[in-house]
């Protein structure tokens, strides 16, 4: 017995039905999945075999896998439990209508091969409208029986059984799959039939007849030719009008008992065997080809969440390690006694179409003040620098764009600066009050080792405050 | 020849200027390196990859931020003079990194330059609210000299402060004339693919590979927001499967006027309460699945709603989604009779129980749940006569605000990067989404009304064998609300084009 897709290990349709019975068990609450994720992740680089991975190994744990292989052990068994109880059935139907070895051929007939007709009628059926093929085939029987006898009502089998009719309605699969099953087991069944039917035809002797209450004769003859036209291609015999009307319960016996018996048989092979042999046959070899299309829904919400959570798991690789920030020690300035009283305003890396002085500082006593302006390009800051030896200025202040990121060159020039005077201090200059920028200059200054120098975002703080050189003396 | 190797990228740029944001956007990892408003917060080179089909197709290098470019570079002119083997820019750039002061002064820098030397090619980023200064020339100067085609990738061009064309001209001056416009921080949709297809340009012998990136992001991306749209469809189906059952001696207290649920037992009205509050419970942890699920789905971390700072997960539950001001903010003014149609008729607004079978299917399907509504006489009559039980359900303007909710926190999710850690976000989620789309969407959810089974939260495993044919009738109703759902996402994205 081989069934798409419970027999395949490591296949992508086995791959796929544990995806898709995670998925199943996961709508009720994630499973802990920490471990599974990262082994998936170790072992396979794209996220479809990830995925399938982790679904393997979740269901390792939590007892798919077992179930799966107790399910497949036992499939076989629950099918030849179904042949039997079918051929049982049939057999008995037709052995009640056996009265003192008198077979009503047409009862026989029928109750052989009625309910047959009825479940190809209702599979035909299911082909055209795929979701009520479940419930009519022995294929739908067999996987709930074989669900129940491996797993018991509560385990694990019920995901694994839905999860696989959910991969085979997606592949537009489930009644070929359900189908292949269901004529399997009648084609076994009728075999089955047929032997004990040849058997007790060829060791016993039986009269087979006909009767009606409220039929002609002349039905007969014509159901019995048209009945018997297709074994008649085969070979087998068809009862000619007279043996017909001859065997009525009162009526003749002999030779003509061998073609009727022929005759029931050649149908139950044409209506019953063969048809089922042959859909069998269909259907495994459509299963054989669109085994491929039986995969896991990449399109699902739980899908790709985990195609994102396995992204995210990437490895990053620091490869050029950080040694660590260099010691750093607070600029000294120039001693009371060495600095000029000049005062410096140096506007520094000031974007381009800010005026310089700006209006604020003109409303300030600025006399004594030498104002200057660099864009921060190594000849203006070497010019300023020579500048500032040259004059040995009491205080210099920077003007720093706030909202601008500060980096280290800044710290070098406030450092080169903070050295050719007595003082350095730092007005953190704002268009618009950028709160923000003044504290991530101010936290800067405290990383640097520049914490030393006096910073404001308000000009007459820094501008106008007595020189500590001086305060101190 | 170099097909099925990585393409190196180097992301350099100027301290501060949003390159570990821009890795973290581009590769949809939340926490990747280290984001913060101060500067030389990444102090080494760190590599991520971008893995396309199972194969790492590009390699990118975070890199330190360039800090004292001017110095570097003055230090720079000492190298190769009078050298002939070092003549060319990128040689003096290895005599440099193999100086003292690569591990000294310049530690930072020379790990920039030393990263960009062995790379393919490289992301210049560039904080255009920044003006234009002669430090970042010479940033530019030093990276050109490393002879490595450079990609400028502009960021924060939405900001009030951005000087985009300032900084396009300075780069124009140094043949950089290929910008990608990119903002870390705000909606990137569409950006992502510019920065690839713009690569492609300074990197022709590796088209084919950009090309299968460029692709595989917006398969990707499609991928996403459809697992997005059956999310939110998943949710809507659950939430109008929910349902409650109440004895009718319990229920019958009309609750419409508080002076009548005032007068029957006690007992009665606390039960009442009870169904009620454990019904809407249920609402709001299915809600809040289908948001976790939405932001796992982006690469979101469930711990990283603070740190996404969306409005919508922040403040996600403290509104209640049954209060009329939440119907108010999600859009939602239409009256009842233009959810459903007008079958709904002002009195019909109680689900019954066992109106779903016969003549009730019709109706039942027709019929908005009461929550806080009011249990009607007509319900109640039907109720009486029929079994004896009613049936507890969430209304359509309910649902109506879940929808818009889960709708912009998804589309919320789809547009922004991954990095925005401290930045203001512009995002206008309040534009009011199609009602003729949510009534549609309102519509295909109807049938899930009838079967509480259809409840994910509620299937238990037991019922999984009983309910099979749940599946194939329950698949097709997500489908044509994901659909619908849909609808609603593509109509938004017309007019932001």
């Amino acid at each position: 017995m081989k069934i798409v897709p419970r027999e395949n290990r490591e296949t992508p349709a086995g791959d796929a039905l544990f995806i898709e019975a995670i998925a199943l068990v996961e709508q009720a609450g994630p499973l802990e999945d920490a471990q599974a994720m990262r082994t998936a992740a170790a072992a396979r680089n794209d996220s479809e075999s990830r995925i399938a991975a982790r679904a393997r190994a979740l269901g390792a744990r939590i007892g798919l896998q077992e179930t799966l292989d107790r399910a497949r052990s036992l499939a076989p068994w629950v099918a030849l439990g179904l042949v039997a109880l079918v051929a049982l059935a049939g057999l008995t139907l037709a052995g009640t209508v056996v009265g003192e070895r008198r077979i009503n051929v047409m009862v026989a007939l029928a109750s052989l091969l009625g309910v047959h007709i009825v479940t190809l009628f209702l599979w035909l059926v299911g082909l055209a409208l795929p979701a009520t093929a479940f419930q009519f085939s022995f294929g739908g029987l067999w996987l709930f029986l074989t669900a129940r006898v491996a797993g018991g009502r509560t385990g694990q089998a019920p995901v694994l059984v839905r999860a696989a009719s959910r991969l085979l309605a997606r592949a537009r699969l489930l009644p070929w799959a359900l189908g292949f099953v269901s004529h399997a087991i009648w084609t076994l069944s009728f075999t089955v039939v047929m032997a004990s039917v040849l058997f007790a035809l060829a060791f016993r002797n039986y009269t087979l007849t006909w009767e009606s209450t409220i039929l002609e004769p002349a039905f007969f003859v014509r159901w019995v030719q048209m009945l018997g036209a297709l074994p008649g291609l085969l070979g087998f015999p068809v009862p000619d009008a007279a043996t017909v009307l001859g065997s009525t319960p009162a009526g003749g016996a002999g030779a003509a008992q061998r073609t009727w018996a022929l005759w029931l048989a050649g149908c139950i092979v044409c209506y019953g065997l063969l048809p089922r042999a042959l859909l069998t046959l269909g259907c495994g070899m459509v299963l054989r080809a669109r085994k491929s299309s039986i995969r896991a829904d990449t399109a699902t919400p739980a899908y790709r969440k985990l195609v994102a959570r396995f992204d995210a798991m990437a490895p990053s690789h620091v490869v050029d390690a950080d040694p660590g920030a260099p010691a750093v020690t607070a600029p000294h300035g120039l001693a009371a006694g060495q600095t000029t009283n000049a005062r410096l305003v140096i506007g520094f890396e000031l974007p381009a179409d800010w005026p310089w002085p700006p209006e604020s500082m003109a409303a300030l006593e600025t006399a004594g003040f030498v104002v200057l302006r660099i864009d921060g390009s190594a000849i203006q800051r070497q010019r300023v620098l020579d500048q500032l030896a040259q004059a040995r200025p009491r205080v210099v202040l920077v003007a720093c764009h706030a909202s601008a990121s500060p980096d280290r060159g800044t710290a070098r020039f406030l450092r080169d600066a903070a050295a050719l005077a007595g003082e350095c201090r730092i007005w953190l200059a704002t268009r618009d009050g950028d709160a923000d920028g003044v504290q991530r200059w101010r936290t800067w200054l405290a990383d640097t080792g520049l914490a030393t120098l006096q910073a404001s975002d308000d000009l007459a703080t820094v501008m106008l405050a007595e020189p500590q050189g001086r305060a101190a003396a | 020849m170099n097909a099925g190797t990585p393409i190196l990228i180097a992301v350099v740029g100027h301290t501060n200027a949003g390159k570990t944001s821009l890795l973290r956007t581009l590769t949809r990892r939340v926490d990747f390196g280290e984001v913060a408003s101060r500067p030389g917060t990444t102090r080494h080179v760190e590599r991520v990859d971008l893995q396309v089909g199972g194969r790492t197709a590009l390699r990118f290098f975070d890199t330190p931020g360039l800090e004292d470019a001017i110095s570097l570079r003055s230090h720079l002119d000492a190298f190769g003079q009078g050298d002939a083997a070092a003549q060319t820019p990128p040689e003096r750039i290895r005599r440099f990194l193999q100086s003292p002061e690569a591990h000294g002064d310049f530690e930072q820098e020379a790990k920039v330059l030393r990263t960009l030397l062995d790379a393919d090619a490289a992301f210049l980023v560039i904080d255009v609210r920044e003006a234009v200064l002669p430090k970042f020339r010479d940033e530019i100067e030093l990276i050109g000299s490393c002879g490595k085609p450079v990609l400028p990738v502009l960021n924060f061009v939405s900001h009030a402060a951005a000087r985009t064309a300032e900084w396009q001209a300075l780069l124009a001056a140094y043949g950089l004339h290929a910008v990608v416009r990119f903002d870390a921080a705000a909606p990137f949709v569409g950006a992502e693919r510019d920065l690839y297809q713009d690569l492609v340009t300074l990197l022709r012998h590796r088209r084919a590979d950009l090309e299968a990136v460029v692709a595989h992001l917006a398969r990707e991306a499609r991928l996403r927001d459809a697992a997005a749209a059956q999310r939110i469809a998943g949710l809507l189906i659950d939430v109008a499967s929910l349902r409650r059952l109440l004895p009718a001696t319990t229920a019958t207290a009309p609750a419409a006027s508080p002076a009548d649920a005032a007068a029957p037992s006690q007992g009665a009205t606390t039960s009442r309460e009870a169904a009620i509050a454990a019904l809407r419970s249920d609402v709001f942890a299915q809600a809040q699945r289908c948001a976790d699920d939405l932001l796992a789905l982006y690469g979101f971390r469930e711990g990283d709603a603070g740190e996404a700072r969306l409005p919508l997960v922040e403040g996600r539950w403290s509104m209640d989604f049954f209060s009329p001001e939440a119907m108010k903010d999600a859009g939602i003014r239409l009256g009842k009779g233009a959810m459903v149609g007008a079958a709904v008729g002002a009195a019909a607004d109680l689900a019954v129980g066992g109106l779903s079978l016969g003549a009730g299917v019709a109706l039942g399907s027709a019929l908005g749940g009461a929550l806080a509504q009011g249990w009607s006489p007509l319900g109640r009559k039907l109720l009486h006569r029929l079994r004896d039980i009613q049936e507890l359900s969430v209304e359509d303007n309910v649902l109506g605000v879940l929808l818009v909710w889960q709708v912009r926190l998804a589309r919320a999710l789809a547009q922004r990067g991954h990095a925005a850690a401290g930045h203001a976000v512009a995002e206008n989620l309040d534009v009011a989404l199609p009602p003729e789309a949510i009534v549609r969407v309102l519509r295909a959810v109807q049938p899930a009304r009838a079967h509480p089974e259809w409840n994910s939260a509620k299937s238990g495993l037991l019922s999984v064998l009983r309910k099979h044919d749940a599946g194939p009738a329950k698949a097709h109703l997500l489908q044509s609300v994901t659909q619908a759902v849909q609808s609603i996402t593509e109509y938004r994205a017309q007019p932001t084009v």
